[in-house]
């Protein structure tokens, strides 16, 4: 009786989705001055969708800020150009950070011997040492989707995210209402209602609305016709 | 830090307690005769004192010293002014071994820059060491991805299948880059031990992980003709949460048991559920432990003088390390020997049994 009272939560939610859909949809992007440290091309062929690159300079750190990928597999040493990050890798993964907290990073180097660099490890979401297998290098990202490409870890990232800008509890319960109304109901998402009612006046109502766009799209939510 | 320890207690000016309430020497400057030395009782005493400064009964002082990363407890001093009733006669033959306070804080200064000097080039060492290391990654990784490209071509439907179906020599050589991916994994443990919990803790099967570094270690046990055995029943999808460090448990111990194993014998890995944990052993016959020794075999360059003469090869530092792995995840390796009275070439032989108890 108790339960029918109760406030149902996204937690009490899921999406059914298909890791290999999701496995095609995700972007990834390799981060290493060392095109060979991590399997690309393999995992290119394997179906995923993949890029990688040497640095992070002017052209494409915007890339990086705007939540272009899902997850980032970020070295340490010689990827960014001075102008973007005084402390390299660390920096980028700290900007990163500040910018999307929700954004997937991983700590991928071979420098875990070193004392100095322990933050980076524990600031990342996850870890990967080199040098790497393909299998190894698999089996991480099929990990991540399967842990957090989900809604229960989205809203979790996205309720952080909100709370961390100041966001009023009231605004974000109504955010997640609207959510769950519309994956309970199979129906789309309001987003007017979310950037033009319920977040009125919030700086990252448009960035918000991007993410559950992005989110729902990557899972295959679809909206019943 | 240990070595930096042992170092400086060479340069103690007076006799001391060490941290576990040991006697040492010291280098003795300036110690008097009649003080007739402490004993276990005296650093009882001394260590719950909050005073920095004490004196005994005997009127001797004693002077804790608080360097940061390690206590001393320096006696038989006689400090001016702070020494406790000594008699007038005795006072007067003790003339000239009388200290200022100034000059042990002086020592006591001067010896944690030497120590703080002594760790910066000690770390800077083990960096520079680690930097060498490093270097040789993108090489490796080379290999990898050029290996991978041909064990794509060969039929299967996973790349697992790929490399279960590539030629003898192909696989081989594949094997032989992941033992020496493994290998370096362990590298990172030495410089920092905290690595240990890097990275997010998941599913692991310790049935498929132990089966893995098996035949990762089959060529190196077949050298040897020692053959390695995997038992299990048939529960062999449990699995227990753990960091991506935990692999190189498994390595550790069937590399530790390879290595430690006489030819033509077996190294015989029992994996067994027992309610909600399991139980992991590995069993090999070879040099066993000393009894008086077996409290040391994790720590840091320890050898065990049967090991010693069994095999020179090895630093004594891969049980230290599987420690440290084991330590992460809340986990104790427990050894057992069986001395079974056999004695070659000097060397007790037995049976040597390492285990270790996981939450599922």
């Amino acid at each position: 009786m108790l339960q029918l009272f109760r406030n149902q939560s996204i937690n009490d939610f899921r999406i059914p989705h298909n890791p290999d859909e999701i496995r095609k949809r995700i972007k990834i992007v390799v981060i290493d001055d060392d095109e060979a440290s991590f399997p690309t091309n393999l995992l290119s062929t394997s179906g995923y969708t993949i890029e990688w690159w040497d640095k992070v300079d002017d052209r494409n750190l915007e890339r990086l800020e705007k939540n272009h990928f899902d997850i980032i597999i970020l070295d340490i040493n010689d990827i960014a150009a001075p102008s973007i990050s005084s402390t390299d890798g660390i920096g980028i993964l700290e900007r990163i950070k500040e910018v999307n907290p929700a954004q997937i990073v991983v700590a991928f180097s071979g420098q875990e011997f070193n004392i100095d660099k322990t933050h980076f490890f524990k600031k990342a979401d996850d870890t990967l040492s080199k040098p790497v297998d393909f299998i190894k290098a698999k089996n991480l990202i099929d990990r991540i989707i399967d842990q957090k490409i989900t809604l229960i870890y989205f809203w979790s990232s996205l309720n952080g995210y909100l709370m961390k800008e100041g966001v009023k509890t009231k605004q974000i319960k109504r955010v997640e209402k609207e959510l769950i109304s519309a994956i309970k109901n199979q129906r789309s998402v309001d987003y007017n209602l979310i950037g033009g009612k319920i977040l009125k006046g919030v700086e990252i109502s448009s960035k918000v609305i991007f993410l559950i766009k992005k989110f729902l799209s990557i899972v295959g939510f679809v909206a019943a016709a | 830090m240990d070595n930096v320890i042992e170092k400086i207690n060479r340069l103690v000016p007076y006799p001391f307690f060490d941290e576990k309430g040991k006697i040492n020497n010291g280098c003795i400057i300036k110690t008097p005769i009649e003080c007739t030395r402490c004993n276990k009782e005296c650093y009882k005493s001394l260590s719950k004192s909050r005073n920095k400064i004490y004196y005994c009964s005997l009127g001797f002082n004693s002077y804790k010293v608080d360097f940061k990363n390690f206590n001393l407890i320096l006696f038989g001093i006689l400090i001016k002014g702070q020494m406790g009733k000594l008699p007038r006669k005795q006072k007067k033959n003790l003339n000239g071994l009388f200290i200022d306070i100034s000059e042990l804080e002086n020592w006591e200064i001067r010896t944690q820059e030497l120590i703080n000097e002594i760790t910066q080039f000690t770390d800077q060492k083990i960096q520079d060491n680690f930097s060498l290391f490093h270097d040789i990654i993108p090489t490796i990784s080379l290999i990898f991805r050029t290996l991978e490209s041909l064990i794509n071509k060969v039929d299967g439907d996973t790349f697992e299948k790929k490399v279960e179906n590539a030629d003898y020599k192909l696989r081989t050589l594949y094997h032989a880059i992941d033992l020496l991916e493994n290998r370096l994994k362990i590298m990172p443990l030495i410089g920092n031990p905290e690595s240990a919990k890097f990275g997010q803790v998941t599913k692991c099967y310790p049935y498929k992980m132990f089966d893995k570094v098996c035949r990762l270690f089959t060529e190196t046990a077949n050298r040897k003709n020692v053959k390695l055995n995997l038992h299990s029943d048939d529960y062999v999808t449990a699995e227990s949460m753990v960091y991506d460090s935990f692999m190189t448990l498994p390595f550790l111990l069937i590399e530790n048991a390879i290595k430690y194993s006489k030819n033509n014998n077996t190294v015989d890995i029992y994996i067994q559920q027992i309610n909600e944990t399991i139980k992991i052993t590995v069993s090999s016959f070879g040099p066993i432990v000393k009894k008086e020794n077996i409290h040391k075999i994790f720590e840091k360059g320890f050898k065990d003088p049967n090991a010693q003469k069994f095999s020179s090869k090895g630093s004594g530092i891969g049980l230290y390390l599987a420690d440290i792995v084991a330590k992460a995840h809340n986990i104790i390796i427990s050894y057992k020997c069986k001395n079974e009275g056999i004695i070659e070439n000097e060397i007790e032989m037995g049976t040597n049994k390492f285990s270790i108890i996981l939450n599922l």
